[in-house]
């Protein structure tokens, strides 16, 4: 079976409510997620509760770029390929899925809050991934091509 | 093992007989079913007959929806949008095969891709009088 489902985060409140109108903070739940060894990557994210009333949330995947060579530094993928603004609708609970393909070594989930009034901005939030690689079939590619492996 | 095929429903009688014009009814056909360990997917429907030729602005639809559950909550039901779907629409004939294939990767502006459980469910739609019934089987077609 090529399939496994990590639990990413969870349930937990995130609060922006103390944050100032016109910010926005990121929090990241989880990085360094090992998908070095699968080719999908399916993020689900769970909407317990919420008041989003006080601007919008959204919880994004990134591709981490972690390096031994210079642990102390951040190194994130420019644009996020799975990103949900969990914040668009008021529907509690809510599920959210969407897959890509897995690039790279790792990922890093982050949820990112920017307050748009003095309104509470809070979230309760849980959140999962499918990793799934194709079989492994046995397939040598050197008798195929007959390199005399 | 790189495919298989995940039994959703054996051969069923669906009756719409006592549902009101202009209504929508759902019924759950199966719950829980697992495909985390299948990356491509789809829901094969055998319209063994349907009723659908005579009424044709009555719709039987059949949805696969992601579905998810946590311990630290495990009386919510979290369920996604849309996942996968097929209708019984005019035009399709009894009998008939239908191919619902959930989400795949190449589509990159969509949501939708199941992580691990999903519903199958069926939608009844009526606009107008007549008999309204499909006996239908299904199946998961699942592939690594």
């Amino acid at each position: 079976m090529s399939g496994v489902l990590l639990e990413l985060l969870p349930k937990r409140v995130f609060t922006f409510s103390t944050i100032a109108v016109g910010t926005s903070e990121a929090v990241t739940v989880a990085e360094h997620i090992d998908v070095s060894e699968y080719t999908d990557c399916i993020l689900g994210v769970r909407s317990h509760a919420a008041d989003f009333s006080g601007g919008t949330i959204v919880v994004q995947l990134f591709w981490d770029g972690a390096t031994e060579d210079d642990p102390t530094l951040t190194f994130r993928s420019s644009a996020p390929p799975i990103s949900f603004d969990v914040s668009n609708s008021n529907l509690i609970p809510r599920y959210r899925t969407k897959g890509v393909y897995a690039r790279g070594r790792y990922a890093a989930l982050v949820v990112m809050g920017s307050r748009t009034s003095s309104n509470p901005l809070t979230v309760t939030l849980s959140a999962e991934m499918a990793l799934r690689r194709p079989p492994d079939n046995g397939f040598d590619v050197a008798r195929l091509f007959d390199v005399g492996a | 093992m790189t495919s298989s095929v995940i039994p959703v429903v054996s051969k069923r009688f669906l009756d719409f007989a006592g549902l009101p014009i202009g209504s929508h009814q759902d019924l759950i056909l199966a719950d829980r079913l697992s495909l985390l360990h299948w990356r491509e997917v789809t829901l094969e429907v055998q319209v063994h007959s349907h009723s659908l030729v005579a009424t044709p602005t009555n719709g039987i639809t059949f949805y696969v929806f992601g579905t998810s559950w946590t311990e630290e909550e495990p009386g919510t039901l979290f369920i996604n949008d849309f996942t996968g779907g097929v209708a019984i629409q005019p035009g399709v004939p009894s009998p008939a095969y239908l191919l619902a294939p959930l989400r795949t990767l190449e589509e990159t502006l969509s949501e939708g891709h199941h992580v691990d459980t999903v519903r199958v469910t069926v939608g009844a739609d009526r606009l107008e009088s007549g008999v309204m019934n499909a006996t239908v089987s299904m199946q998961f077609s699942v592939k690594e």
